[in-house]
């Protein structure tokens, strides 16, 4: 009895949770268990990455004190090249409102940990909702490149699902003379396909696959892996590519979600 | 009472636990399950239907936490409490060791459930992943069973 009542309650929040993540959202019980893990298990992390640097600072003075030397250094170079950068996106934007079409998204980044991680449905939980501004089908991305989209958020939190989820196609392409574009899906966690037309272009291992300009929500030219072998084609006229990942999920703390 | 306090607190703090230290006590690609795990070693001090009540929320608070299907969780680690239970149950002194042991089969056994329930995209990939989970909770029950162990037996006897 008490079994068929607790499968019965299972079977009635998995309901509410389908339906709710299918409208963008996290259910009542994940905004609840959130609720009541998420200010414990930041401090826990955080204390336990401040006692990681502080050892790790006490052993390593010498090194730490010259990579921040030439940290130092490539800041001031990068300050340098983004003043150019912000200035041309400007101009841009500017040239894109006079003929009436919207200015490029994906400017304002939005910083948030990631909370959560689960590697069989690849997907993380992260510390932003939309409280700051958060919405499903937001581009979530680290400093080696492109780690997710947003699926569903609450008020504080966020739920979104990684690039290695067979679940989420994004637009992809690989630069060069033509630039070629098509969609790309995980195949496990350090596997993606990138499925394009096919063109007498060959595709070396080690060329960078970047996000596609033509997607509305996620901007342009973000890195998402890069080439690894091309699979003999499965479907007439389709190319298919195996892609490597830019990003180990397992390494990455913080992230950045681009409104 | 005192066992629903203790199971309260062991499955809020493995809860947390689960959010803040897979990755960062991640060795060789291996990654504990803390709320597997304490749904284990609770079990073998609480009979059924408790175990299996502590399954349940146990399932909850991983899915909730992840966003993952709440139904194959929930379900998994049901199976998973009411089958260490039943090995608490035994005529037999279970110690940190067999608790270990149990743990480890309980993880075998619940992700196994899990792979019937969701097939994985790599079957290889997730045999392995859930082998090095298995290990690795069996050495974490060690001490929790340890601490949980006196807390919870002389209700049992």
């Amino acid at each position: 009895m008490l079994i068929m009542g607790l499968l019965v309650i299972a079977y009635g929040l998995a309901q509410l949770q389908s339906s709710a993540r299918n409208a963008g959202r996290i259910d009542f019980v994940g905004q609840t268990v959130l609720f009541i893990t998420k200010p414990a298990s930041i401090n826990l992390g955080n204390a336990l990455d401040g006692n990681a640097r502080f050892w790790s600072t006490v052993f390593k003075t010498a090194e730490i004190r010259a990579e921040n030397e030439r940290l130092k250094s490539l800041e001031a170079s990068w300050r340098q090249y983004q003043e150019a950068v912000d200035s041309l996106e400007s101009q841009l934007n500017n040239v894109r409102r006079t003929v009436g079409l919207n200015a490029v998204k994906g400017k304002v980044k939005i910083a948030a940990d990631i909370i959560a991680f689960d590697p069989v449905t690849s997907r993380i939980t992260l510390s932003a909702g939309s409280r700051q501004g958060v919405e499903p089908g937001q581009a979530v991305v680290a400093t080696a490149g492109l780690v997710g989209q947003i699926q569903s958020v609450d008020r504080n939190n966020s739920q979104a699902l990684l690039v290695s989820s067979p679940v989420l196609r994004i637009g992809a392409m690989i630069g060069g003379q033509p630039p070629v574009t098509g969609l790309i899906r995980g195949q496990g966690p350090r596997r993606l396909v990138f499925e394009l037309i096919e063109s007498s272009r060959t595709y070396n291992q080690g060329e960078l696959v970047v996000t596609s300009i033509h997607s509305e929500r996620t901007p342009p030219n973000i890195p998402i892996g890069i080439v690894l072998s091309q699979e003999p084609a499965q479907e007439y006229g389709i190319a298919r590519i195996v892609v490597a990942p830019t990003v180990e999920i397992s390494e990455v703390r913080e992230v950045f979600i681009l409104k | 009472m005192k066992a629903f306090a203790v199971s309260l607190v062991t499955l809020w703090l493995a809860a947390v636990c689960q959010q803040a230290l897979p990755d960062r006590l991640s060795i060789l690609g291996a990654r504990p399950d803390f709320l597997l795990v304490a749904v284990s070693c609770l079990s073998l001090l609480i009979p059924a239907p408790g175990s299996i009540v502590i399954g349940f929320f146990g399932g909850l608070m991983h899915s909730a936490m992840i966003g993952a299907n709440l139904a194959q969780y929930v379900l998994s680690r049901m199976l998973a409490g009411f089958s260490a239970s039943r090995i608490g149950e035994l005529e037999i002194e279970i110690g940190s060791l067999l608790a270990a042991a149990t743990t480890l089969a309980i993880t075998l056994g619940a992700q196994l459930i899990m792979m019937f329930l969701a097939p994985p995209r790599s079957l290889g990939g997730y045999i392995g992943d859930t082998i090095q989970t298995a290990i690795y909770n069996a050495v974490i029950a060690i001490p929790l069973y340890a601490v949980l162990s006196p807390l919870l037996k002389p209700k049992r006897t």
